[in-house]
């Protein structure tokens, strides 16, 4: 039972981890302290399962040498000081904005990791419903539009025929008159020229940038390739995006 | 086994100083090697490590930063500053003077008897 295995050991660790960072009254420094601990879990874990014990075993033993959650999260918040740990956070961003206050470019990044500390980033969501994933093919383009930047990241088959396509756009950091998202009408189409339907499953917004997923719940089976366009075809032909994606390898990608 | 947390407590940061010294290291390696050199004698709970190790960075002593290990997995590993180096010499020289202290106490009590 190996899933029920993972479960269980998931189950435990969280409880511990999440004791742990309860105690600690600075926020900022959670996760950190969840990622330490949970990798000084899993290192134990490994070792323990070298020594012989089963998963577990491991997984209990690796959560009962720990000692007592919240005896140590009492002790890493006295040293996770909330008062200096703000101010601390807030003189680097002041330093940060007085270097950079002459530089737009500079802006956008700030911006970009201000959007992304706040936590709004959230990227894309799990698709159920479908079955299992059979396949993700990386797609990796990005393609300058019309002052936006398109990212096509990747195309997920499932297992009912279900083609899921999803890409990021944010503005143009040299061209950033316009913020907001674009939504374009994206159209699919089979390696025959057979036009699919699609629905616009989510969009998920993160500030400057924008997450995508549009899907097709029926697409035929064992297609070579998908034919994906992007923007209104009758309006402007000529800012149309269209281009071909090889489904038979993961990666490749038809010219158009 | 010795588990009295005072005992432990005051000559952990002498310890994980004088291991860093030698190599940088991560919280799991640390708890590994204290192990091993003390032939298990010092058993502490695991998780209190990490507050040791935050609170000695926060007083400058050591600094962390993420690397990869050997098997390609990141861990946050720590390095001893200069002013963790000063502040072991502080401590190996207290730390003789009081076993020096003990010894001699002891010793003098075996003559007397």
């Amino acid at each position: 039972m190996p899933s029920e295995t993972v479960q269980n050991e998931n189950n435990n660790w969280k409880e511990y981890l999440d004791a742990v960072v309860r105690e600690v009254k600075f926020r900022p420094d959670r996760a950190d302290i969840r990622r330490e601990y949970e990798e000084h879990l899993s290192d134990a874990f490994d070792a323990l399962r070298e020594d012989g014990l089963s998963e577990d075993d491991a997984s209990a033993a690796a959560v009962s040498n720990m000692g007592d959650p919240v005896e140590a999260g009492r002790a890493l918040n006295r040293s996770h000081n909330p008062m200096l740990g703000w101010i601390e956070t807030i003189l680097r961003w002041i330093l940060i904005f007085v270097l950079c206050s002459s530089f737009p470019i500079a802006y956008a990044v700030i911006g970009l990791g201000v959007v992304n500390t706040l936590g709004v980033i959230r990227g894309y969501s799990d698709v159920e419903g479908h079955g299992e994933l059979i396949r993700t093919v990386v797609v990796g383009r990005s393609i300058d539009w019309d002052g936006r930047v398109l990212s096509i990241d990747e195309i997920r088959l499932y297992e009912d025929g279900a083609l899921e396509l999803r890409y990021r756009s944010r503005a143009s950091l040299l061209n950033s008159g316009r913020l907001g998202s674009y939504d374009l009408p994206v159209r699919l189409s089979d390696e025959n020229g057979t036009l699919r339907d699609v629905s616009n499953l989510s969009k998920t917004s993160g500030g400057l940038i924008t997450y995508h997923q549009f899907l097709c719940k029926a697409f035929p089976p064992d297609s070579k390739a998908v034919q994906i366009e992007y923007g209104y075809a009758h309006l402007y032909k000529a800012h149309m995006i269209r281009f071909a994606v090889d489904l038979t390898a993961t990666g490749k990608e038809a010219a158009e | 086994m010795i588990n009295d947390k005072g005992l432990l407590g005051g000559s952990t940061v002498l310890m994980l100083l004088a291991l860093l010294t030698e190599e940088d290291c991560y919280g799991y390696e640390i708890i590994r090697r204290i192990a091993d050199r003390s032939d298990d004698a010092f058993q502490f709970k695991e998780g209190t490590l990490y507050p040791v190790l935050h609170k000695m960075e926060s007083d400058g002593l050591v600094k962390s930063y993420r690397k990869e290990t050997e098997n390609g997995k990141t861990r946050t590993y720590y390095r001893i500053t200069d002013r963790g180096a000063k502040e072991l010499a502080a401590e190996r020289e207290k730390w003789n003077e009081f076993t020096n202290a003990v010894n001699k106490v002891v010793r003098g009590g075996a003559y007397a008897v």
